[in-house]
């Protein structure tokens, strides 16, 4: 393949592909990704519906909090069990709405460590901004110049709250 | 202390680019598709075993197989160990960076955050140098990085010691020692015959050319796999990431591959394997068709027996014509040795 045929428009992810130079040597060069700059936009809305599908999955007690963060991040049962040290067994278990209300703490707390977010997540839907159901394990910027309030409701898993944080608009 | 002078480059692969940059560091002048083709890093294998949810492919050796194949077949001694103790992995770490030593880390590549969150993803064996720290802060040299990053020192803790299926353990090594002369004449063809070995001689129906024919034969069982056409969408879309984006220099690293070959017709003084290499490109060019046939499907969400069996019978022919390639640099090799 010619260097020149390989060229992708995608500064904000840059890769190194081997090809074949004007003088007929091969060699590295950078460009950009194909799957950032060809793909993205699709990966995204893939990527959203199943985010969006998981929410009402777990606002409705279909699944437990464990489940959504462990398909969030892309693990399997057996990946997570190797991650928390837990077994396969109790992993399958804690996937499990009925599972999820019997687990400690303390077992809560491994798999929180692994799947990178505050314990407190476990048990509330964080909502950043108004009508935007971002995943529950959102860290972005609150935009500070405007004024905002927090409100909490429940949703019909018992365990679950939706906790909004609402930016009023100027 | 802060950064250690070190020629941060990037690389198509985060093995062949750590392993390259740091035998550079140490005054060692080599490329990547040198490292890469000196290790065998060529290699095809499809796996799906019981425990998976979906198939996968890999078109390289194992990890960690570039640095020990390298060691092996040039001398050069690499200091490599693990740890169960993050302290002491840190401790030791941070004693190696005072001494002005760089030492690559195996690391979940998840907690390499300064990627874009889209973009990280839980894989156990990516690689990267540790080139300094400051405070609580590490300076990363990572293949797949433009510049120099910056990485926490809580996130390469997590990334070093992250469980799980080929879990780090800390792993890191740097090279100790590397030859004043080497054979590169007898490495190059060690590479050559241990890809040669793999593509075709592996006793095992899922690994080398038998893995391709094998990937072209199962690819139109992959909707049964599939909970939905989203996940089918995104798993059949990752077989162009996997060839092309994923740290392969394109082509499923046959362009990497073809590289070498040039490199090592010169070296030999071999001029039927500058030609070999051009073959090589042209079946990275093939590959990179397997690539482009996979976006379409996944695209345009058609994946009925017809279409699927159209990129199954793409492979067949990498099958194919990987056989004959693999052969003939197998012969290439016994007659090179004869006219010694």
């Amino acid at each position: 393949m010619k260097e020149k045929d390989l060229v992708i428009d995608c500064p904000y992810h840059q890769v190194i592909l081997y090809a074949e130079k004007g003088d007929g040597t091969y060699g590295p060069f950078q460009t950009g990704s194909y799957m950032a700059g060809v793909n993205i936009s699709e990966h995204f809305r893939i990527t959203g519906n199943h985010t969006r599908a998981l929410l009402e999955q777990l606002k409705a007690g279909i699944i437990s909090p464990v489940y959504y963060f462990m398909m969030i991040e892309g693990l399997t049962a057996d990946e997570l069990a190797g991650r928390t040290g837990i077994s396969k067994f109790r992993v399958k278990k804690h996937l499990t709405p009925k599972g999820f209300s019997k687990m400690r703490i303390s077992t809560m707390k491994r798999y929180t460590d692994v799947l990178n977010i505050p314990l407190a997540n476990m048990f509330q839907i964080v909502c950043t901004i108004e009508d935007r159901n971002w995943d529950m394990g959102y860290q972005g910027e609150i935009d500070n110049s405007k004024t905002g309030s927090i409100s909490q409701e429940k949703t019909d898993n018992p365990l679950v709250i939706e906790t909004k944080i609402i930016q009023n608009r100027k | 202390m802060s950064q250690i002078p070190f020629r941060h480059i990037m690389a198509a692969h985060c093995e062949s680019g750590t392993v390259t940059a740091l035998l550079n560091h140490h005054g060692l002048n080599i490329t990547e598709p040198m490292v890469f083709g000196i290790s065998s890093g060529i290699f095809f294998a499809y796996l799906k075993t019981p425990v998976m949810d979906f198939p996968m492919f890999a078109v390289r050796s194992m990890p960690g197989h570039v640095r020990t194949k390298f060691a092996d077949r040039t001398g050069v001694k690499f200091k490599s160990k693990t740890y169960r103790n993050p302290e002491k992995a840190e401790k030791e770490l941070n004693e190696l960076l005072d001494r002005n030593q760089p030492v690559a880390v195996q690391v979940d590549f998840f907690y390499m955050n300064y990627f874009p969150a889209w973009y990280r993803i839980h894989v156990n064996v990516h690689f990267v140098t540790v080139i300094g720290r400051e405070g609580d802060k590490y300076f990363i040299s990572d293949s797949y990085h433009p510049q120099i990053a910056e990485v926490s020192r809580e996130a390469l803790t997590k990334g070093r010691f992250a469980g799980g299926s080929m879990a780090p353990k800390g792993f890191m090594f740097y090279p100790v020692y590397i030859p004043e002369k080497i054979d590169f004449e007898k490495a190059i063809k060690a590479g050559m015959k241990g890809a040669t070995y793999n593509m075709l001689k592996i006793p095992l129906p899922f690994l080398g050319v038998k893995g391709i024919r094998r990937f072209a034969n199962r690819i139109v069982d992959w909707p049964k796999y599939a909970r939905d056409e989203d996940f089918l969408a995104e798993k059949i879309f990752r077989i162009t990431i996997f060839l092309e984006d994923q740290g392969t220099g394109g082509g499923g690293f046959r362009f990497l591959y073809a590289s070498f070959l040039q490199e090592a017709s010169k070296v030999l003084n071999n001029p039927r394997l500058d030609e070999m290499s051009k073959e090589m490109m042209n079946i990275g060019d093939g590959w990179r068709e397997v690539s482009l046939a996979s976006a379409k499907v996944a695209k345009q969400r058609d994946f009925s027996r017809e279409k699927l069996t159209e990129i199954g019978d793409l492979l067949r022919q990498r099958a194919d014509i990987e056989e004959s390639f693999f052969n003939r640099l197998d012969k290439e090799l016994s007659n090179h040795k004869n006219n010694i």
